[in-house]
């Protein structure tokens, strides 16, 4: 049976994965719902809920991030089912499923930029650290300020590329110069681009290509000292030297930081992160340590997905 | 063979581009081409038009005809002459009171006669414009009288033949003048008509050496100095004899100071003022002689000075030019300077105003219009200059050919000029254009009559026929910046603050119902908004100037008061509050305003002596008041800076950790201390200026009039508002959403994501809204010409009118005779307003691609 996707397209250009993907669900712990054939994708798509499948490590991890029922909608349209997930402190956790399943929501949910737009409400709670994010007294902008985010698409602002990279030191009143060129430095080369933009710091940073821009975007995000990194298929637009080269950053930023990142790139998910989550259709499928996910998954619909085939 | 199927099942989609589309293409390329075409010629056709008006205004008069014909005026150079209005005929009077009357083609003797065969004439005044001629005797008497010529039309059947053969343009000798066909046909008869009084007869029988007269409200009066030495100012008493119907007149007058030189020589030249109240003698060594007789009681001797200001050279000619206020003198350089009487509470003084240089052949005549500021010289060397005063313009230089000229007369409509020499009569027919009008009485300072120094003056028409005419387009200008410049002042910071806070600031639902509102008061007319402001708008502001004032700066402040407020409010409750933020920005609003009553009255109190009216008309208090006034805003400005700059971090350093009502504490106190340095920095700064002995008064304020800059500044803020606003909201609006996600997401706020990311990126829409504000306040016509004075004063105080360009062409326009200097002088201020509007775009179109280029690539 095929369930048919909004996007399915972007299956199609998944590439090979580098592990040893199993061909058959033959792992005996593989969960099917008891006495049924229906698959819970089917059950979402028909608008039925089915609990998340959450192993057993995640219970064991520190969670930076704790999103718990977590429920959105744009108007009517319900975009998020009771997500609830606990992102692991210091770690890599990446967030896949089909195109339009509500990654780039939950992740806009984080740091609350669902606020800007006016039809969305929501229910459940996330905490950052035990620090309720959706209370009334939440001080938004500083809720921000502990979280970077690169964009799906990359949006520099119109100044120059240094302007850009130190604009979250600049909000702060930051004007020591050395400091502020240090960072700038610093995060740059973290997102390579340092040796591409080194000679032109202070061109505008709109005269970058589209991949360069995305780099810009990511040393602007980390510029900022965050928490948590919420990283929004950074790397859509880059070629696989530029790629490898972010995926080598977010080793080095693992410890320190916690990062969040969707990719619809198994093989990033598989290379880079710790944690793994699988959405479908604004829900929670099955959530555990990638590698695990990727070589033994405990749902049947999510070895489906990696392998690139559904039902 | 099978079709073919496609992926969608539809039959393969055609190739080929319909010929409909390629029409369609074809069509709209053109229609766009023409349309664009179209409306570029359109405004060059304006320009064009405009330019073709205008141009005439600075060509120089052209000599259209010249003639010239032999008369034996071999004996004596005509005291006068007169020409008549189609040219044909000249009168001259001369010394032995003979009067010819001569045609200047042909130089025919017409008539001749002897006026007074029984007295011997001894002095002559003849007035421009006016027809009164004074003449004086040997026996002491003076007669009043007129010689000029009537213009009558004939019957056509009444004409002999010859005559009613005519062609137009041509003229016959009819009876005692000449018959001209016009253009239209008719039959016109110009004849001399000369009309002298009986004598009136002195006290003294002294001979007349010189006279002068001058009708006033009260009657002629005359002054005569006469041989033994006596100088009188006389009223000329009229007695009709009922009996015999028959009219005698007599002088009775008073005596003028004028023992010191009565044994001198006698004085070239007397004159008197219009009012008469002036008696000017000019000798022929220079020295002018002002004697004021302002109090009848008690002339007196008021000024003697050089009008030559060179010993070796003679005053040989001096005549007073239409008005009798300005003095012609020329000298044996050939240098004509105009002088004029500058009035003033104490001692006034004869100043000279204009100077045409020498050219180093002697005046030997000077003629002066009628009916305006010309005037014609002749030299010793045959050259004749056609002057024009206020301008300084030489209008055209003739030539009689190596002779004398003895006498000059300018045609009464100032489009012809004869010239008598001992070689006959030199006539030219001459198109005077437009003398008045140069670049540097248009752009410059002039020195008009009884003013005190050269100026900026607007002043087409005036009450009498002997007014001046001012054109300088200056005040005009500067009225334009005037009105605009506060408007702007007022509505631009409004306009683009609003268009801010709705686009980044406020609820979209408030957004949904504001937005069309503001947008809703363009469609006010703009003959409303002037109505509203000349008649309701101002008069209600002047019952209170202060609290109008205060209310300037109470309730911006009561915003500020009221922001430093709602951050200290409780979390919660401002939370749940937080979409009713609007209504509370609202509901500071009124006591902002009410507050302004008080601190109103208190600001007159403590800054302007308790009376704000009497202090701007420069009474009571110090200068000190009005500069905190006017520097406030700035002061406020540099303070917030300086607050960004050093107090910010420091107290941002002093306060991490604190919770948020605490923190909003320590803010509102800042925001105390930073409006009391912003009171005290203007302060000290307004006592420094007032030190230094300068005055905003004169400056920046002045005598209120009650339609002033003030409330122009409102109320065209006020029209300019909507646009601005709507542009400016628009171009905040299409900042794409990424950006702002973008800037938010780092942590910035709302304020600073627009500041340094929205406000930067809309730059150019921004500049752009603030141009066509610009452009609308410069163009607007209805809201100045009601809600201003329309005085064309030229000073910068929000508290007086002015007139822009716009409003005076409104005004004058419609009362210019079509084709008149005046008209084209409007069509000059109509194209100075479209070039200035043409710069200000060009301008702000290659400032507003500077922006866009920094915001390319979006
Ligand atoms: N602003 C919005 N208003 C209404 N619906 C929205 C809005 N943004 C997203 N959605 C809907 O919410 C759902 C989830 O969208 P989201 O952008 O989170 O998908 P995604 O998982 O990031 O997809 P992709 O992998 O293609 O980026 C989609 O069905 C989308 O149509
Ligand atoms: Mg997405």
């Amino acid at each position: 049976m095929t369930v048919s996707h909004p996007a399915s397209a972007a299956l199609e250009s998944r590439p090979t994965p580098l592990l040893p993907m199993p061909q058959q669900p033959a792992n005996p712990r593989l969960l099917d719902h008891p006495g049924s054939e229906e698959s819970r994708l089917e059950k979402i798509a028909r608008g039925q809920s089915a609990p998340a499948h959450v192993h057993a490590e995640i219970a064991q991890t520190d969670p930076v991030l704790r999103i718990t029922s977590f429920s959105l909608w744009y108007g009517k349209k319900q975009a998020l089912f009771d997500v609830s997930l606990c992102i692991p402190r210091g770690k890599v956790t990446a967030l896949i499923g089909p195109s339009g399943c509500g990654k780039s929501t939950l992740l806009r949910s984080v740091n609350r930029l669902n606020d800007l737009i006016d039809t969305v409400r929501v229910r459940g709670e996330m905490q950052l650290n035990d620090d309720p994010i959706y209370r009334p007294s939440v001080d938004v902008i500083e809720l921000r300020k502990r979280m970077g985010m690169v964009f799906q698409k990359p949006n520099p602002f119109p100044m120059s590329i240094y302007e850009n990279v130190v604009y979250p030191l600049r909000i702060d009143g930051e004007r020591d110069r050395r400091a502020l060129h240090e960072v700038c430095e610093r995060s740059l080369r973290g997102a390579a681009l340092w040796d591409e933009v080194k000679d032109r710091l202070h061109e505008s940073g709109l005269a970058l290509s589209g991949g360069q821009q995305q780099r810009l975007c990511i040393a602007r995000a980390i510029a900022g000292d965050p928490e948590v990194l919420l990283l929004d298929e950074p790397c859509s637009a880059l070629d696989p030297i530029a790629t490898s080269k972010i995926e080598d950053l977010l080793q080095e930023l693992k410890g320190n930081y916690s990062v969040l990142i969707v990719t619809h790139n198994m093989q990033q998910a598989a290379r880079t992160s710790d944690f793994t989550a699988f959405m479908y259709l604004g829900h929670v499928i099955e959530y555990g340590p990638t590698g695990t996910m990727f070589t033994n998954p405990h749902l049947r619909e999510t070895n489906d997905y990696i392998t690139g085939r559904f039902g | 063979m099978e079709p073919k199927k496609t992926y969608t099942g539809r039959p393969r989609r055609p190739r080929k581009t319909r010929s409909s589309v390629w029409l369609a293409e074809f069509a709209s390329r053109r229609l766009i081409t023409t349309g664009g075409i179209g409306t570029i010629v359109a405004i060059v056709t304006v320009f064009v038009f405009l330019l073709y008006v205008v141009g005439h205004l600075f060509l120089s008069a052209s000599v259209t005809g010249q003639a010239h014909a032999e008369i034996d005026w071999a004996q004596a150079a005509p005291l006068q002459m007169g020409m008549d209005e189609d040219q044909l005929m000249c009168w001259a009077l001369f010394p032995d009171g003979s009067l010819q009357l001569v045609r200047l083609d042909t130089g025919e003797l017409l008539e001749k006669r002897n006026l007074f065969p029984d007295q011997h004439l001894t002095a002559v005044s003849f007035t421009p414009g006016g027809e009164t001629t004074a003449l004086g005797f040997e026996d002491g008497s003076v007669r009043m009288g007129t010689i000029r010529f009537d213009t009558s039309f004939l019957d056509p059947d009444e004409l002999p033949d010859d005559v009613r053969g005519l062609e137009v343009g041509q003229a016959a000798r009819v009876k005692s003048g000449m018959v001209l066909r016009t253009p239209q046909g008719q039959y016109r008869l110009q004849e001399l008509a000369v009309d002298i009084k009986d004598p009136a007869k002195a006290a003294r029988p002294s001979p007349v050496l010189l006279v002068d007269q001058s009708k006033t409200t009260t009657g002629q009066v005359v002054t005569v100095l006469t041989a033994d030495g006596k100088l009188r100012l006389n009223t000329v008493l009229e007695k009709n004899n009922l009996l015999t119907g028959q009219t005698t007149y007599k002088l009775s007058g008073i005596d003028l100071p004028y023992a010191e030189y009565a044994s001198t020589d006698p004085p070239l030249k007397l004159f008197m003022s219009a009012l008469g109240d002036q008696i000017y003698l000019f000798w022929k060594d220079g020295r002018l002689v002002r004697i004021d007789a302002r109090d009848k009681a008690k002339p007196m001797l008021a000024e003697v000075r050089d009008v030559l200001e060179n010993g070796s050279l003679q005053v040989t000619e001096v005549r007073c030019l239409l008005g009798k206020g300005t003095f012609l003198v020329g000298d044996s350089s050939g240098r004509v300077r105009a002088w004029f009487y500058v009035p003033a509470e104490e001692a006034g003084r004869v100043v000279c105003a204009h100077d045409f240089p020498g050219t180093g052949a002697a005046v030997t005549a000077l003629a002066v219009s009628d009916r305006s500021r010309s005037a014609a010289v002749a030299h010793r060397d045959g050259k004749i200059r056609l002057l024009f005063v206020t301008s300084d313009r030489v209008m055209a230089e003739l030539d009689v050919s190596g002779q004398i000229p003895k006498s000059l007369v300018l045609a009464p409509k100032d489009d012809g000029l004869a010239a008598a020499a001992a070689g006959g009569i030199w006539q030219w027919t001459i198109d005077p254009l437009h003398p008045e009008i140069t670049f540097k009485s248009l752009f410059s300072k002039v020195w008009y009559e009884t003013h005190e120094k050269p100026e900026f003056v607007w002043q087409s028409t005036g009450g009498t026929d002997s007014f001046e005419p001012k054109y300088s387009l200056v005040p005009l200008i500067i009225g334009t910046l005037k009105a605009s410049f506060y408007s702007l002042l007022f509505g631009v910071p409004l306009a683009l603050l609003a268009a801010i806070y709705t686009s980044e600031f406020m609820h979209p639902k408030s957004k949904a119902v504001v937005k069309p509102t503001i947008e809703l008061m363009a469609s006010l007319p703009s003959v409303v908004l002037g109505f509203l402001a000349g008649l309701v708008f101002a008069q209600f502001v002047e019952r209170i100037v202060p609290t109008v004032l205060a209310s300037l700066f109470t309730v911006p402040l009561a915003f500020l008061v009221g922001a430093y407020f709602w951050q200290l409010l409780p979390d919660r409750l401002a939370q749940v509050l937080a979409r009713g933020r609007f209504l509370f920005i609202c509901l500071v609003m009124p006591p902002g305003l009410l507050a302004a009553i008080p601190v109103g009255a208190l600001m007159e109190q403590v800054l302007f002596d308790g009376d704000l009216r009497r202090w701007l008309d420069g009474g009571g208090g110090s200068a000190v008041g009005g500069w905190v006034l006017v520097l406030l805003p700035l002061s406020a400005i540099v303070s917030v800076l300086l607050m960004g700059r050093y107090v910010n971090p420091w107290v941002r350093r002093q306060t991490i950790g604190l919770n948020r009502l605490k923190t909003a504490l320590v803010d509102f106190g800042k925001f105390q201390s930073a409006c009391a340095g912003t009171v005290l920095l203007a302060w000290v700064v307004a006592l420094i200026l007032d030190g230094f002995g300068f005055d905003a008064r004169g400056l920046f304020l002045g005598p209120y009039s009650q339609r002033n800059a003030l409330v122009v500044g409102f109320i065209m803020g006020f029209a300019i508002i909507p646009i601005i606003y709507t542009i400016a909201e628009d171009a905040l609006s299409s900042v794409p959403e990424h950006l702002r996600a973008g800037s938010l997401a780092t942590g910035a706020t709302r304020w600073q994501t627009a500041i340094r990311i929205i406000i930067p990126t809309a730059m150019s829409g921004l500049f752009s809204a603030v141009m066509i504000g610009l452009g609308r306040a410069v163009g607007e016509t209805m809201i100045v010409l009601m809600a201003t004075g329309n005085t064309p004063v030229m000073n910068w105080s929000i508290f007086s009118g002015f007139r822009t360009l716009s409003a005076n062409i409104a005004v004058e326009l419609p009362d210019a005779v079509r084709n008149s200097t005046h008209y084209r002088t409007l069509f000059l201020a109509a194209l100075t307003l479209f070039a200035i509007t043409f710069v200000l775009n060009s301008l702000a179109e290659l400032v507003r691609l500077r922006f866009r280029r920094r915001a390319y690539q979006l």
